[in-house]
């Protein structure tokens, strides 16, 4: 059983180059998954295909058990017809329209059950007394609500969600993640939702799917996309990363904060080495050392800040019998301010590295 | 393909689509080549020229009209672009009595057409009206001999005329560019040691100049239509020749050759707007927007701006409706008598048949090319509504063709068949006039809607769709109630525009069909103004309506108001 299905899916506006390049997924009913990437990479586009706004150009669009978008026949399912639920960025809430009237307006007569569940729906997130004022006059998280309300509440097979949290404040973001995660997980609905924030990706998926430049170059969970990174992109998805380079010798790169294994990559290979600053532990970090931390490598303090939660540190290691040093930025969980010009003991976390080929 | 029966299922559904997608697009192409009738067969009119009286023409009235037409488009376009552009920047860059109510008065001349303004003042100014009555009396005077006074009834005259009712084309836009220009520049400006005047000339003008230009070629379209002023002034134009070649030499061909040489003269402005609307784009520098500080004027300064302002008004708007007043109040029974009710109903029916039609069809196009927009479509919607560049005496008798061609057609057809003559069926009918009409002020409703679509944004749409709805439905539930007061504008505007039409209700309304313009009109060329003061009062009344609109929207779009809450307010 799927919810929904894109096979080799290719779509390019007028004459411009493509946009979305042999793209290939599917999400399960139940199951959320997230279109992770920059902005630009086409997460819109793969969205609108998926409701029907754009007519697909090559390749096939399953929903449930129908082919609602086939590529070489040219057969275009409606949108109105789909069964899907697609909430816009800009939420797209009707001005005229007051809040019931919003969430209603895609039901029939038929199904006035629903009309029950919305208004029930606007209770718990504690918008009953306001079911007849207009969108204008709710904050942005409340029209956010409203406008997920309003996609589930024709009972969609398939849930799209457009950047559901952008411009919100860091605080309400939370609050409406947890919420909207629970709405979704009541609902059963398949559901696929676009971001372009990491930390938002793998806090609501259970599966990540990383797109860059149209291709989707990655699909895991959560945990597989942050420790085992398909490439350098993906690596450096999570935020700022340090990275060196090497030659491969013995099966294992050598660099000033320790050797690697590179069991995959033949002798001679040069390759570059990717370390999260997360990845970087030291004797004050108030973390266990890993059991094989060994001796550790002395670094060179050139500025630590604090950051609130964490706190930053630029370290120097003498790279090698010239002198040459590198600079390493580390990410150490609470305060941690040694001062500038001190030495300190690093070991560096493996799980937090990745060497790639050049 | 495991999945090749279940494509079959959904395909079930895809037909529908399909046509229902077509009823809009070829929906939209219908409309627009319809509209597009009139333009083409002036066009095809003005490349294949039937029995030849160039030579003629060119020997005889042809140098004169580009001459005349010529010093007429100058002075209007002087004229207009010193009261419009300079009144625009003081309500909105100086501080002085009345600036607030002139920011919107000034619109007031739109009102009166330009046609009525010249009955005005010929009536006030000529050799027999109280100004020079006044000046005989005052200085003893007893013959025309004895001093000199302008002659109203002239080429400058005319132009006067016109700059007086058509300046506000100019101010709207250049107050709007100015506007728009945020202050930030003008200050930068002056931190560069430029004074506010040194600044007006270096900075704000040259950033305002496509809007102006826009401005200006509409005052020029406007020079261009006019018939009742140049006709009353016998001021011998392109639009007065083509009268004259058709109504008195009997002359259509000739006419139509005429028409074809002003053609050339409306191509160069369209390019010119085009031109202008390109440039528009590049001249948003800022997307900083600072309320405007306002240069407080004092002493003589401010009473020569408030006389600077109060002066347009004045002569533009407050004196003719006065004298138009003042005669109705003694001579509206005349009027009445005249059958004022019939024109009145005949005017007031056939606008708002038109303004019906166009809006209509003006929402149909902007909707098909807002479905499936594409360079072609796109192309064929803006063709389409290309009749407001071109002069009423033009179109004219570009609706005169093709109707006289299919009434032939439908004869010839009848008689063949049936040995019954159908006659004249759509020449010369208030179908004629209305075709004519909507084909001319398309481009005010097609123009406003599309304006107010596409400050819909797609999305909505997409939601709509999402939800169940298809696009006719998505029309009526979504679009439709958003747009109403934009519709309503529109509908008031072309309404209004019609009200005020003279040169193709001239020519193409029935054998003694008489609107209140065309009774005016006559009226008025008969030396009868005064009898015909209310029809003329009433155009006036009619001509506040857009005044109103746009009053509101001047005072809505003060920088800093209006501008995001119209996108998440529901139409008042
Ligand atoms: N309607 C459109 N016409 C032409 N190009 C478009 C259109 N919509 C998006 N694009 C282009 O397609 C690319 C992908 O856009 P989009 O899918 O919106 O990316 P994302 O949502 O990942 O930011 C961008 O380069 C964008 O400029
Ligand atoms: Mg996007």
């Amino acid at each position: 059983m799927i919810g929904l299905h894109m096979d080799h899916v290719i779509h390019a506006y007028e004459d411009d180059p493509p946009v979305v390049r042999d793209v290939s997924f599917d999400v399960k009913p139940g199951e959320l998954v997230c279109l992770l990437g920059p902005s630009g990479c086409g997460k819109t586009t793969l969205l609108r295909l998926a409701a029907g706004l754009e007519i697909v150009q090559q390749g096939q669009i399953s929903i449930g058990d129908k082919t609602v978008g086939l590529g070489e026949t040219g057969h275009h399912m409606p949108p109105e017809v789909r069964g899907v639920g697609l909430m816009f960025q800009d939420y797209a809430l009707f001005p005229h329209l007051t809040i019931l009237e919003n969430v209603t307006f895609g039901l029939t007569d038929s199904n006035g059950a629903r009309y029950a569940w919305a208004r029930d729906s606007l209770s718990r997130i504690g918008l009953g007394g306001t079911i007849n004022v207009y969108p204008h006059t709710l904050s942005g998280g409340q029209q956010q609500r409203v406008a997920l309300l309003r996609a589930l509440a024709t009972e969609p097979r398939v849930l799209l969600l457009d950047e559901p949290f952008s411009g919100m404040d860091v605080t309400l973001r939370a609050n409406v993640r947890e919420q909207t995660l629970t709405i979704l997980k009541e609902t059963g609905v398949a559901t696929l939702m676009v971001t372009h924030d990491p930390e938002e990706a793998m806090f609501m998926a259970d599966r990540i799917l990383v797109m860059q430049g149209g291709r989707i170059i990655q699909a895991g969970t959560p945990q597989e996309t942050y420790f085992h990174p398909a490439n350098p992109f993906v690596a450096a998805l999570f935020g700022p990363i340090n990275e060196l380079s090497g030659t491969v010798q013995d099966k294992a790169v050598k660099t000033p904060l320790g050797d690697f294994e590179t069991p995959a990559m033949a002798d001679g290979t040069e390759a570059r080495i990717f370390i999260r600053p997360e990845g970087l532990k030291m004797e004050y970090s108030g973390e266990p050392l890993p059991d094989d931390a060994g001796e550790g490598y002395t670094a060179r303090v050139v500025s630590a800040r604090m950051l609130g939660r964490s706190s930053h540190l630029r370290l120097s290691f003498a790279a090698d019998a010239y002198g040459t040093e590198i600079d390493i930025q580390a990410r150490i969980p609470g305060a941690f301010l040694p001062a500038s010009g001190s030495t300190i003991t690093v070991w560096v976390d493996p799980n937090q590295v990745f060497v790639f080929p050049v | 393909m495991s999945n090749a029966t279940t494509a079959l299922n959904g395909t079930s559904r895809f037909p529908a689509f399909r046509i229902r997608l077509n009823v809009w697009t070829a929906g939209t192409v219908l409309a627009a080549l319809m509209m597009a009738i009139p333009t083409i067969a002036v066009l095809i009119m003005a490349v294949t020229p039937a029995d030849n009286i160039w030579s003629h023409l060119a020997a005889t009235v042809l140098p004169d009209y580009i001459i005349t037409t010529l010093l007429l488009m100058t002075g209007v376009g002087t004229g207009t672009f010193l009261i419009g552009t300079g009144t625009a920047w003081l309500v909105t860059m100086c501080r002085f009595p009345g600036r607030r109510l002139f920011e919107w008065a000034l619109l007031l001349p739109m009102a009166i057409p330009a046609y009525v303004i010249a009955y005005v003042y010929t009536d006030l100014l000529e050799y027999a009206g109280p100004i020079q009555e006044g000046l005989r009396a005052l200085f003893g005077w007893t013959v025309k001999s004895q001093y000199w006074f302008p002659e109203i009834r002239s080429l400058g005259g005319a132009a006067c005329m016109m700059t007086l009712v058509f300046y506000p084309y100019v101010y709207l836009l250049s107050r709007a560019a100015f506007l728009e220009q945020s202050v930030c520049v003008l200050e930068v400006s002056r931190t560069l040691g430029r004074n506010p005047w040194k600044s007006f000339f270096l900075v704000a003008l040259p950033l305002a100049r496509p809007a102006i230009v826009i401005g200006l070629t509409l005052v020029l379209m406007e020079t261009l239509n006019d018939f009742g002023t140049v006709d009353y002034f016998a001021v011998a134009t392109f639009s007065a020749g083509i009268f004259d070649v058709w109504l008195n030499m009997n002359n259509v061909a000739g006419a139509a050759q005429l028409a074809s040489v002003l053609l050339i003269f409306v191509l160069v402005l369209i390019g010119l707007e085009r031109r202008a609307r390109r440039g528009q784009r590049f001249h948003h520098t800022t997307t900083k927007y600072r309320a405007l500080p306002g240069y407080p004027l004092r002493g003589k300064w401010s009473v020569l701006a408030t006389t600077a302002c109060l002066a347009p008004v004045l002569f533009g708007f407050l004196v003719p409706a006065a004298v138009l007043g003042n005669y109705a109040l003694g001579h509206y029974a005349a009027t009445l008598e005249a059958d004022y009710l019939a024109f009145t109903l005949n005017s007031f029916g056939l606008s708002a048949l038109a303004a019906l039609l166009a809006v209509a069809i003006g929402t149909f196009m902007a909707y098909g090319l807002r479905l499936k927009g594409g360079a072609v479509l796109k192309t064929m919607t803006r063709f389409a509504s290309l009749g407001y560049a071109v002069p009423g005496a033009v179109l004219a008798i570009g609706v005169i063709i093709p109707t006289a061609w299919l009434d032939n057609s439908v004869d010839a057809f009848m008689r063949d068949t049936f040995g019954i003559s159908s006659g004249l069926l759509l020449s010369g009918s208030i179908f004629a006039v209305t075709i004519g009409y909507v084909v001319r002020f398309l481009a005010v409703s097609f123009g406003t809607m599309e304006a107010s679509l596409g400050k819909i944004t797609p999305n909505m749409d997409g939601a709509a769709r999402t939800l169940g709805k298809g696009p006719a439905a998505i029309l009526l539930k979504v679009h439709l109630p958003l747009m109403r007061s934009s519709i309503l504008t529109a509908g008031i505007l072309v309404f209004v525009d019609c009200m005020k039409e003279l040169p193709m209700t001239v020519i193409l309304r029935p054998f003694n069909f008489h609107t209140l313009a065309t009774f005016v009109h006559e009226y008025a060329s008969d030396e009868l103004l005064a009898e015909s003061s209310l029809a003329a009062l009433t155009i006036v009344a009619a001509g506040i309506l857009p005044v109103i609109l746009l009053s509101r929207t001047i005072t809505h779009s003060r920088p800093g108001q209006g501008r995001n809450v119209a996108r998440t307010r529901p139409a008042p």
